[in-house]
């Protein structure tokens, strides 16, 4: 009997430490929104950013993190936030409105969606990659279906033969928007202001104009402590790598 | 303009259809032509003598057109003056009225434009203008009209032309072009006075007022709320510039559009607005200064400033960071972003952005179809290999013939001829048999000489192969089985033979 009641307190204490793990990051987020709303922004943005590195990110901890930043004045990080929790959840239009009003207020300007991004914004990295290989598993099941069995039913094999068309197709879409997805991988933000695009990978190097905070560059070869940029108005040169941070961490 | 000046040209020509009219042929002003009410004229009438520096003034040319003369093409006036930026002409058409001069009625046609003072001291202005009249011919003016043209122009005009004379007077008219130039109009440009300037003072000359307004009473805070600033009046606009609102602690404020609407068609009257971004960072009422505007009155002769009212505008809520915090280094631009977008739900966090096809797993797994189409095709190709009957009986005579010939080694090993011709018969029937298609029992000798001719030697191999199987097996005919290495050789080559047929 003793023995019975040890195990069912083990169990509903089991039970109570992983509710209360479970709603650790819930009562800080709401602890740095408490913070916010007190005008200390900085200390929001700090909680949001400790969170994250301990428990992992996601859409919504990126855009609490970038409001916090933004709030607290520093354009470059709230501006990487932001694109970070768009690239975890492309489909969310809070977040897209929120990026595009930092970069509007940044003075950075609102950046020119082309139309067929927008279809690819319909999922994930993440998405595409799973549908992708989905679609191809498919793809593949028809065609090694045709090849094996190579009489049966003539409906059951037309369809079999339009489904394996239908999912190769599909295969192929999520292979451009994964192509395309892992080129702006790429792409970082200049989290420092008055960043130096210089010619050359060295201090002394000749400068050739300068990164906003919060523009985003898509960084190439690495050197030294440089990194290689080039902005979307097709400026490219140099930077420090601590003044880049990568949009895609981890 | 009230009536296009073609009707009106229409018109007027028509009710002199017959009348002969004096036009000179090249540059004519108003003083060179005897009889200045019979003559075209061009004048350009500036509203004031002495401008100043920046000042925008409005000009007229003036086309006097006498009766009697009929105009045809005319180019729009060019107006020229280095001391001068000349706005274009308001209007390509000009406007037509009527007029007394000398006590003789006259049709003028008025073209507006501006100009704007920008060198001092004494400078030159002056308009010109191209076009042509049209000189119509009645029959009964006919030598009136030669009289005076040439004593006007003088012999040697195209006149003298014998074919132009014949086809005008066919036609009974003929245009003649014309030149006029204003002569220059002398204008007084002072530099604006450097006393009494006024901080901020951007150029406007003119008389101007100003008033602003927000575009709502009431905003949330951290949303941007729209300051509308007018400057409406008479002068040079393009130097009209406010520097807007500062941003301060309370009210952040971006750079100023500007709009120009202009009223008149030279641009002098108008207005300019501007439209300012503000976004209060802290909730309340907020007060709006006034802001200034400074030009320069060329009537009074001084420098102007004016104030807008004084505006209030109320930011309710309080947005998530909206507030800056004075103790964080570099937090200028600390405006929140909408309220409403901070989640209280993190989410499921993850370790890692990567996308998925980045993972070595990931691309492994994709590998996993691909090999399963793989397979199958493999699969496929077997099934379709065994199902051919051509390789199936191939693989029954190689089995065959294997045997054949293991057997026959071990009657060649143990010198018995009746097994070893056995074998040999077994193994060399089954493989004609497999390359001619036919059954192994039907094979004769006949076959091989009709279908092997092309090797002599090797059918007399087969022969003697088939020949000796067949004495031992039906006559029972002794066989020497000192020759049995030889005719294994023989068999050998043989079969190598027939594998190698096509």
């Amino acid at each position: 009997m003793s023995m019975l009641r040890l195990a069912i307190l083990f169990l509903l204490g089991l039970v109570g430490a992983v509710a209360v793990r479970a709603e650790a990051p819930r009562d800080r987020v709401h602890a740095a929104r408490v913070a916010l709303e007190a005008g200390r922004a900085g200390e929001a943005a700090a909680a949001l950013r400790a969170l994250a590195e301990e428990q992992g990110t996601s859409a919504n901890l990126q855009l609490d993190l970038g409001i916090a930043e933004f709030a607290a004045g520093r354009v470059g990080e709230a501006i990487l936030a932001l694109e970070r929790a768009h690239w975890l959840a492309p489909q969310d239009g809070e977040i897209t409105a929120a990026l595009e009003a930092a970069r509007e207020r940044a003075g950075l300007g609102v950046s020119l969606v082309p139309a067929w991004s927008r279809g690819r914004d319909l999922l994930s990295a993440d998405g595409w990659a799973i549908l992708g290989a989905m679609a191809l598993a498919i793809s593949c099941a028809g065609a090694s279906s045709r090849l094996l069995f190579r009489s049966g039913v003539v409906r059951v094999r037309r369809g079999i033969g339009a489904a394996t068309i239908l999912a190769t197709g599909i295969t192929l879409g999520a292979a451009l928007a994964c192509v395309s997805l892992a080129l702006e991988a790429r792409d970082g933000i200049s989290v420092a202001s008055g960043v130096s695009l210089r010619v050359a990978p060295f201090e002394g190097a000749e400068s050739r104009g300068a990164l906003s905070e919060g523009e985003r560059v898509r960084m190439g070869d690495r050197h030294g402590g440089f990194v290689r940029v080039r902005t979307g108005d097709g400026r490219d040169g140099w930077a420090p790598r601590e003044s880049i941070a990568s949009i895609v961490s981890g | 303009m009230s009536r296009s000046a073609t009707g009106r040209r229409r018109r007027f020509a028509s009710a002199l259809l017959a009348t002969l009219l004096l036009v000179p042929a090249s540059t004519l002003a108003a003083a060179d032509v005897p009889g200045r009410s019979q003559a075209l004229r061009l004048e350009l009438r500036a509203s004031e003598s002495e401008l100043y520096v920046g000042q925008l003034e409005p000009v007229e040319i003036r086309l006097v057109v006498p009766p009697g003369i009929e105009l045809g093409e005319l180019t729009a006036p060019e107006l020229s003056g280095p001391g001068f930026t000349l706005s274009p002409l308001a209007d390509e058409q000009p406007v037509e009225s009527q007029e007394e001069r000398e006590g003789v009625p006259v049709l003028v046609l008025t073209w507006r434009a501006a100009v704007s003072a920008v060198k001092p001291g004494m400078q030159l202005l002056e308009a010109r203008i191209d076009g042509s009249v049209v000189v119509r011919e009645s029959p009964g003016h006919g030598s009136r009209s030669r009289l005076l043209d040439d004593s006007l122009f003088g012999r040697g005009s195209l006149f003298e032309s014998f074919f132009g004379r014949r086809l005008e007077s066919m036609l009974g008219t003929r245009r003649r072009p014309f030149h006029l130039e204003t002569g220059t109009v002398e204008v007084a440009i002072s530099e604006l006075p450097i006393e009494g300037r006024p901080e901020g003072f951007s150029g406007a000359v003119g008389e101007f007022s100003i008033t602003a307004r927000t575009a709502s009473a009431s905003v949330e805070v951290g949303e941007p709320a729209q300051l509308v600033v007018d400057v409406a009046g008479r002068g040079n606009f393009d130097r009209v510039a406010i520097d807007g609102l500062a941003s301060g602690d309370a009210l952040r404020s971006y750079a100023p559009s500007a709009r120009f609407e202009a009223i008149d068609a030279t641009g002098l009257t108008g207005r300019k607005r501007f439209t300012q971004t503000i976004v209060p960072r802290e909730g309340g009422a907020h007060e709006i200064p006034p802001l200034r505007f400074s030009y320069f009155d060329p009537t009074e002769r001084r420098f102007v400033t004016q104030e807008s009212e004084p505006l209030a505008l109320l930011a309710v809520g309080a947005a998530l960071g909206g507030a800056r915090e004075a103790s964080e280094p570099g937090t200028d631009g600390g405006v929140g972003l909408a309220a409403t977008a901070f989640r209280s739900d993190p989410g499921r966090p993850s370790r890692s952005m990567r996308p998925l096809f980045f993972e070595t797993a990931y691309l492994l797994a994709l590998g996993l179809p691909v090999a399963l189409v793989a397979v199958a095709g493999i699969a496929a190709r077997l099934r379709r290999r065994s199902a051919d009957p051509e390789r199936a009986a191939r693989r029954t005579a190689d089995r065959i013939v294997n045997e054949s010939l293991r057997r026959l080694e071990v009657a060649c090993r143990e010198r018995d001829p009746r097994a070893f011709f056995d074998s040999a018969r077994t193994a060399i029937r089954t493989r004609i048999a497999q390359r001619l298609a036919i059954r192994p029992e039907a094979v004769t000798v006949a076959d091989v000489d009709e279908r092997l001719a092309a090797s002599p030697r090797v059918v007399d191999s087969l022969r003697h192969v088939l020949e000796n199987a067949d004495a031992i097996a039906y006559a029972r005919a002794p066989i020497d089985s000192g020759s049995l290495d030889t005719d294994r050789r023989r068999v050998r080559e043989a079969l190598d033979f027939l594998e190698g047929m096509a």
